[in-house]
């Protein structure tokens, strides 16, 4: 074989040769940028899942090795492998943190909710309140506010009463029916006594309570018998020139309290019936020439006329919390204290009492009062002088006017009585009005 | 006819009161046969007549609380020239219980606030009317116990003399119930026909008497007069 073609075969073979290392690199080339264009891939799908992580930029040091044939292939296989795998540990945990996120904001929803709802609860709270304490407020108000169309407190009632009886006593006294009641009696029981010397006066006032079936029997008693015992031990002080002490009064009112009771009892016993069936009101006022007193059990009203012109009263009648409620002489046998006397070392021009069914007609018994205009009212419990001084005037000079006309000295009183009776009926419009049992009794005695 | 020689002025004070609690029916029942059509012209009656009577026109407070599933306090205690009626519509159940109970907590806040004012009173007076059966669906299960509860609350008022309780039955009412709540001085009333007017008539007349001391059974047992079929039992 010549030179030349040993040379040429072993060109061929070189140039072969070439070819051959030449494509291998030329393929792991190719391969290496396919890998580093995936892990572009990866690096970019990082970026969805996180948006809030800043672009990943490989480092220098991370820079996809060369290419170092085979080994390297499977080793950024492998790598490929570990970041597929921790991109779908990844993804479970974002769709675990999406599910949470979801489940989050349905309570956040839940809560809001519920908070505007209490918000909406705490105002009509609030609103309610506000009303509560307008109300209250105003309840305080009507509360303190006495009625207005109350009368004004009363002055001082002060009238000198004029002309003359002579030192001696005039009277008038009456027990009448309510205006228009037409069952039943009377249950109203008065008694006017003078002594013998002329000297004291003895008022006696029952008033038989409404609801007690025998109560008119009991105030019969309890007057007769108050007005005896009295007048007993009165006319012995007269007739010995002795004065009447407070302590000789309350002895005297202490015997006539006892002696009507017993009377009751008595009389209850007789006709074989409960005593507090019998049940009433007295009231027992003596007047002398030093002195004006009186005891009571119950309600009614007692006064009298000073010889300076002041009318004043002489007992606080006992109430209870309904306007009729009150005490009974009945009573007495289980409250010995019961009685309230009161003793005045003063002679009186006038000395009246009343049962309550003529009070709202001649005293002032319910008005504002003098302190607090805007209080609650008050019982002034003051006699008024100019129900008092007109018909005490008149007690005075009635009989003179009837003895001009021919009447005789005991008709004069009768007629009195009879027309004094007609005038508690329905002398005026309050006492027409008035629908309870009605007494005056009234005796004046002027120089 | 010669002049009575007595004359005198009476000073002016302020009258005792006595409250009246009406607690009338307005279910829809009383619609029938024009009951609630006589039952408030009865009512304007009273109103007038107790206006016009010099004993009680200064003297009674009227308060007025209708009723049917639910109660409302529509006139509160007032002297007869205060009051203006409302209008009255028939509708709805009969909730007694609670109605009534209004009616006593009505006298109750006016005496309290009597007393806080320094005014004496007469006792106060509770005055059901109603045409038919106490609804049980207001208490449920529990209706019958608080019946019996009501009843006894009016019983001890009684004892206590706190108020008087009347029953007025109209028409079609069935009384076992209104008979388990009376006082044992008051029976309860069945109207003949729809006399409201006398009724009420009746009432204010009786008032005045048990006001002036009378005893409450004898009051409310005279005169019933022309409204009362007379089949109450006493």
């Amino acid at each position: 074989m010549p030179e030349n073609a040993w040379a040429a075969l072993l060109i061929v073979v070189l140039g072969f040769a070439l070819g051959c290392f030449y494509m291998s690199r030329k393929k792991d080339r190719k391969t290496a940028r396919r890998l580093r264009k995936e892990r572009r891939q990866l690096n970019s799908g990082h970026q969805v899942t996180d948006p809030e992580a800043p672009p990943r930029v490989l480092s220098d040091a991370e820079e996809v090795p060369e290419f170092n044939g085979a080994e390297g292939v499977i080793k950024l296989r492998q790598d490929l492998e570990k970041t597929n795998n921790a991109n779908a540990t990844l993804q479970s945990e974002l769709k675990a943190l999406g599910l949470r996120l979801k489940k989050v904001q349905t309570e956040r929803d839940s809560l809001v909710k519920k908070v505007q709802t209490q918000d909406e609860q705490l105002q009509t709270l609030r609103a309610q309140a506000q009303q509560a304490e307008i109300e209250q407020r105003a309840q305080a108000k009507a509360k303190v506010s006495a009625p207005v169309d109350a009368p004004d407190f009363p002055p001082p009632q002060v009238k000198v009463l004029t002309g003359s009886t002579g030192g001696q006593w005039r009277h008038a006294c009456g027990s009448v029916h309510g205006s228009e009641k037409t069952t039943d009696q009377c249950q109203d029981r008065s008694q006017l006594v003078v002594t013998s010397g002329g000297k004291f006066v003895i008022l006696a006032v029952a008033d038989g309570a409404g609801s007690l079936k025998y109560s008119n029997l009991g105030a019969e008693e309890a007057v007769t018998a108050a007005a005896r015992v009295a007048r007993d031990v009165l006319e012995s002080i007269e007739s010995s020139g002795e004065a009447l002490t407070r302590q000789e009064f309350l002895r005297i009112s202490n015997k006539a309290f006892v002696g009507a009771l017993e009377a009751v009892s008595s009389r209850a016993e007789r006709e074989k019936r409960n005593a507090h069936e019998y049940g009433s009101t007295l009231i027992l006022l003596i007047a002398g020439p030093d002195c004006t007193a009186c005891a009571h059990i119950g309600d009614g009203r007692a006064g009298c006329c000073l010889r300076d012109g002041q009318w004043i009263p002489l007992l606080s009648p006992m109430k209870g919390g309904e306007a009729n409620m009150t005490k009974f002489l009945t009573h007495l046998r289980d409250e010995p204290g019961l009685v309230q006397a009161n003793f005045i070392p003063l002679s009186s021009s006038a000395v009246f009492c009343i049962s309550d069914g003529c009070e709202n007609a001649s005293w002032f018994t319910k008005t504002k009062s003098q302190y607090r205009a805007h209080g609650p009212l008050v019982d002034p419990n003051i006699p008024s002088a100019d129900f008092w001084a007109s018909i005490a005037m008149t007690v005075v000079e009635l009989p003179g006017q009837l003895m001009t006309k021919g009447m005789a000295q005991p008709e004069v009183q009768n007629e009195t009585d009879r027309l004094f009776a007609q005038f508690i009926l329905a002398g005026n419009p309050t006492l027409k009005a008035e629908r309870d049992d009605k007494t005056i009794a009234l005796a004046v005695n002027l120089p | 006819m010669t002049t009575n020689p007595f004359s005198a002025e009476s000073p002016k004070n302020y009258e005792q009161k006595c409250t009246v609690a009406l607690v009338v029916d307005t279910s829809g029942s009383m619609s029938e046969h024009s009951r609630l059509v006589n039952m408030v012209a009865g009512l304007a009656a009273f109103i007038k007549e107790v206006q016009e009577d010099e004993n009680l026109k200064n003297k009674l407070e009227i308060g007025i609380v209708a009723f049917s599933h639910e109660c409302r306090r529509v006139v509160e205690p007032s002297l007869a020239a205060d009051i203006q009626l409302p209008e009255l519509k028939a509708e709805g159940g009969t909730f007694s219980i609670q109605a009534i109970r209004a009616g006593i907590q009505m006298v109750s806040d006016r005496k309290a606030w009597y007393r806080t004012n320094g005014l004496s009173y007469y006792r106060p007076w509770v005055i059901h009317i109603t045409d038919g059966e106490p609804d049980s669906r207001e208490f449920g299960g529990e209706f019958e116990a608080k019946w019996d509860e009501l009843a006894q609350q009016i019983r001890q008022a009684e004892q206590q003399k706190t108020f008087c309780f009347l029953s007025l039955g109209v028409d079609e009412f069935k009384p076992a119930y209104l008979e388990r709540i009376k006082q044992a001085q008051i029976p309860v009333y069945k109207m003949s026909g729809l006399k409201f007017t006398d009724f009420f008539k009746w009432l204010s007349a009786t008032i005045a008497e048990v006001a002036k001391g009378a005893d409450v059974g004898k009051a409310v047992q005279s005169n019933t007069g022309s409204w009362d079929s007379g089949q109450s039992p006493s």
